[in-house]
């Protein structure tokens, strides 16, 4: 019975598959895959890529690429997007070196096509759409935190703009928090969302317990055959540390995520998952896995989810030794050195070649317009031999505008072989009005990440180095307060009295014409008595007198 | 005959006597730092039961001011409780929030109220309402008699929301309006609404503070509010086509719980209908009356609809790869 209910299920699940191959020359595939390595300190990598390809034409049928994000991209005319939302950073100098990693924050990368005078009109629009389908505050980037670089971050699909500035804007907001409602709207994009596949294994209280978790969203034109494809890539990865998780290196997809594989979404042309092997005596459960070619083993989770629950493990036994990492050719540190927050200082980034040979670098750096840099402090110097300067080959400078625009720093420069380099540029921090500061001004505002690219074996590789936090002067925030009540007050005071000197007037009136309040009157007989008692009789004869005087009035 | 029959159907029909088509909710929390979580968890709680009774996310405005389930102060990751015994958790994996951090400001908050957004500002952050829609605005944060703070850096004026709300009415984007602010003297900011149609209640009167109701000693804050805890409570009993009556939640406010008095705006200005017969899913849910047509057939409607012109994918022939670096 259940035999003949899977044998149905499997019919209808590969039905729409047979459907949606090839519709009108269109051809759309679409690929699961999860790569999970194992890093030093007993931590565990997992990336999942998720890829749509499709060769529609016409705009019309396509059905594995998301509606909304395909609608932006042709309203707007995108050539190429790029956006990555990330929390932690990647530590290559621990972990290794990778080939996808992103700065902390939000960064946003896009190519246009079209008229060079619309891109910036676009470049909002691209920017609030985008912002609405993934919730992230992309829409508060302003032009005061966008770029366009010149050297840097090239397109990496086919593009009509040959490469040109004016068709490419880059924002970057180092602080955005990632959380689970970027999640829900980036699995929605998925052709089976969080139902079925390698997505359904994400869940926000497990991932977003990790070192390092960066979300990635790239679209991009390929050559397919004779014909243009867009490939959309949606990326997630995540640094575990089962250690602090449980307080073993031995770890579990039901451990570390929560879940298992139950099915495999029935439009992916293939799920597959690559676990790297860590070392001699661990083990890889269940052992439905094939070996791949000296790396470790390989999971067609397609066909074993059709039988069977998958849930990869692996055993580390407790005299295993540290993973191997392929250790980076080029590691970057950026870091703000001064005195107080108020003192000018230097932006420093070192950049370390560990290979024998020298590497050209390319390297990036965006320095809000509120650090006024001294450009002509601008130096790169070789730590390694007695600091001497290196010439850079090639230098880009974008000055800032006030309130408009920020600096952008390119430079081309080449490290010499197992040396550590040095760039440093002298700052002045500014006073900013006391209205342009964010909400907690204390905690002070993030620089973005430099952008190092170099060549390595052919292959262009990008690395972001760390985003520093500064501290900004901060006035005192209650001083508009005070002002006004210190402002009010002497107002009050000076023109309260200069008011009643000038508006009133002394006159003289008798005093028994005065009426007299109930107080003054008892106080006035008191004294009276007093008199009385001191002077004797002649006070009481005068006021029998007045008696008498006044009682004669009264009676006529 | 449709029309006898649409009319025989609001005749006999309980509780649909009302003119809205559609129901909205503006949820706002504005303050920011860990140890105002009891505001973040508030603001959820009512964004999760008014999903629950039915309005989906493209009609709820979600504005908070600080992120508390991915701060690395939150013992338990990615999850926010509004109770000690972590019951419910109300961060689930289907939360939308459409203002984070630094965007909600006073005047984000006017600017959606209003609808005078820059252009290009996506949908999911726009509040579409017409005249014939209820709309719920919730307010939680610290305050004071007649404002309210935002992020702790500038507040509300009373006198400016009730400006804002007159626009409201003015734009005719509302129907029917439910205002609710839980603070501190949170009476002066309902006291100088004017506008008709809309019920305000606070939590305290002016001079009074709005109370907290516990804290969990593992998330080391407070985790909800008086007011807001008693009426999650009444809340959580209503179901989705339930008739439950705006006067039976009013009723739960005593002193004695919420250790404060609520105080309403000027129930005299609300002229369309009493309290004791407005539904509570008149404003917290989106049940909708259904008329059926017997008339046509789905394939038949499908078929009217025009296709209009859709743009194309252009293949430029012009298309390259470029090199990534210049050297």
């Amino acid at each position: 019975m259940i035999l003949l209910l899977r044998a149905v299920a499997m019919v209808t699940r590969l039905l729409p598959l047979l459907l949606l191959v090839t519709t009108t020359h269109t051809t759309e595939t679409y690929l699961e895959h999860l790569d999970i390595k194992h890093l030093p300190g007993s931590k565990v990598h997992t990336e999942f890529t998720f890829t749509s390809t499709s060769t529609s034409v016409n705009g019309r049928d396509f059905n594995i690429l998301p509606r909304p994000l395909v609608q932006i991209i042709l309203s707007y005319e995108v050539e190429e997007l790029s956006l990555t939302l990330t929390q932690g950073m990647w530590r290559d100098r621990l972990w290794g070196f990778t080939e996808n990693t992103a700065p902390p924050g939000a960064q946003f990368l896009v190519w246009f096509g079209g008229k060079s005078e619309t891109v910036d009109t676009r470049w909002q629009h691209v920017r609030n759409s985008i912002s609405g389908i993934t919730c992230a505050s992309l829409g508060s980037l302003s032009s005061e935190d966008t770029v366009s670089p010149l050297f840097s971050l090239k397109p990496t699909g086919l593009t009509t703009t040959k490469g040109d500035r004016d068709y490419v804007r880059y924002g970057v907001s180092p602080a955005e928090v990632v959380c689970t409602e970027n999640l829900t709207p980036w699995l929605k994009l998925l052709p089976c969302s969080s139902s079925s596949g390698l997505a359904s294994l994400l869940d926000s209280s497990k991932i977003y317990n990790t070192a390092y978790h960066s979300l990635s969203l790239t679209v991009r034109r390929i050559r397919m055959g004779d014909g243009i494809a867009w490939v959309i890539e949606q990326r997630i990865s995540l640094v575990f540390a089962p250690l602090q998780l449980y307080g073993r290196a031995s770890w579990s997809m039901k451990g570390l995520l929560g879940r298992t594989l139950v099915d495999t979404c029935p439009v992916a042309s293939s799920t597959t998952i690559n676990v790297e092997t860590p070392g001699e005596g661990a083990t890889v459960t269940p052992n439905l896995h094939t070996p791949l070619s000296g790396k470790g083993v390989t999971f067609d989770a397609g066909n074993i989810t059709q039988t069977k629950i998958l849930n990869v493990a692996v055993n580390i036994p407790d005299n295993a030794g540290p993973a191997r990492v392929v250790p980076p050719a080029i590691h970057v540190h950026t870091y703000i050195s001064r005195i107080s927050s108020s003192s000018s200082g230097h932006i420093v980034t070192l950049f370390t070649n560990n290979r024998d040979t020298d590497i050209t670098v390319l390297y990036m750096q965006v320095v809000p317009w509120w650090l006024r840099l001294y450009v002509h402090t601008m130096s790169i110097t070789d730590l390694s031999s007695s600091s001497s300067p290196i010439t850079h080959e090639k230098l880009n400078l974008d000055l800032a505008r006030d309130r408009e625009t920020p600096y952008t720093l390119e430079i081309v420069f080449t490290i010499p072989a197992r040396s550590t380099a040095k760039f440093s540029i002298q700052f002045d921090p500014l006073l900013l009005r006391w209205n342009e500061y964010p909400p907690d001004a204390h905690h002070g505002r993030h620089i973005p990440s430099g952008v190092v690219s170099y060549k390595d074996n052919e292959q262009v590789v990008r690395l972001y180095s760390d985003s520093p936090l500064v501290y900004l002067p901060t006035p005192d925030f209650s001083m508009p307060f005070n002002v006004l009540c210190l402002v009010s007050t002497v107002i009050a005071i000076v023109y309260g009295s200069i008011f009643s000197l000038t508006t009133k007037e002394l006159a003289c009136i008798k005093e028994n014409e005065v009426k007299k309040g109930l107080l003054i009157q008892l106080i006035t007989a008191l004294r009276g008595a007093l008199k009385k008692q001191e002077t004797g009789s002649g006070v009481v004869k005068k006021e029998q007198t007045e008696q008498n005087e006044n009682s004669e009035g009264t009676k006529k | 005959m449709n029309w006898i029959f649409l009319l025989l159907l609001s005749l006999f029909t309980p509780g649909f006597n009302t003119a809205h088509t559609n129901n909205w909710a503006v949820i706002v929390d504005a303050s920011r730092y860990w140890f105002n979580y009891r505001h973040v968890a508030n603001a959820l709680s009512i964004y999760y039961s008014v999903k629950r009774l039915g309005i989906p996310d493209s009609h709820i405005i979600l504005m908070l001011s600080d992120d508390m389930a991915c701060n690395p102060r939150n013992p338990t990751s990615a999850q926010i409780f509004n109770n000690r015994d972590r019951h419910v958790q109300i961060y689930p994996d289907d939360v939308e929030v459409d203002y984070r951090d630094s965007e909600v400001t006073v005047e984000n908050f006017f600017r959606v109220l209003t609808d005078r957004l820059p252009e290009g500002t996506p949908r999911s952050k726009r509040l579409m309402s017409d005249e014939n829609s209820n709309i719920l605005v919730y307010l939680t944060g610290h305050g004071g008699d007649g404002f309210l703070k935002f992020q702790d850096t500038e507040e509300m004026n009373a006198m400016e929301l009730s400006d804002v709300f007159q626009q409201m009415h003015e734009k005719k984007r509302y129907n029917e309006l439910l205002f609710m602010i839980d603070t501190c003297q949170a009476g002066s900011m309902v006291l100088p609404i004017k506008s008709p149609n809309i019920i305000g209640v606070g939590s305290s009167t002016v001079g009074q503070d709005s109370l907290s109701h516990h804290g969990d000693h593992e998330i080391g804050v407070y985790v909800i509010d008086r007011w807001t805890y008693y009426t999650l409570d009444f809340l959580e009993k209503i179901r989705p086509n339930s008739q439950a009556k705006l006067k039976e939640l009013f009723r739960v406010y005593s002193t004695a719980d919420i250790r404060s008095t609520p105080q309403y705006s000027n129930l005299k200005l609300f002229n369309s209908r009493s309290i004791d017969k407005i539904l509570i899913t008149d404003f917290f849910g989106s049940v909708r009356q259904t008329v059926l047509f017997n008339e046509g057939t789905v394939e038949e409607a499908l078929a009217q609809r025009t296709v209009g012109e859709e743009a194309l994918f252009l293949v430029p022939n012009n298309l390259e790869l470029v090199s990534q670096l210049p050297f």
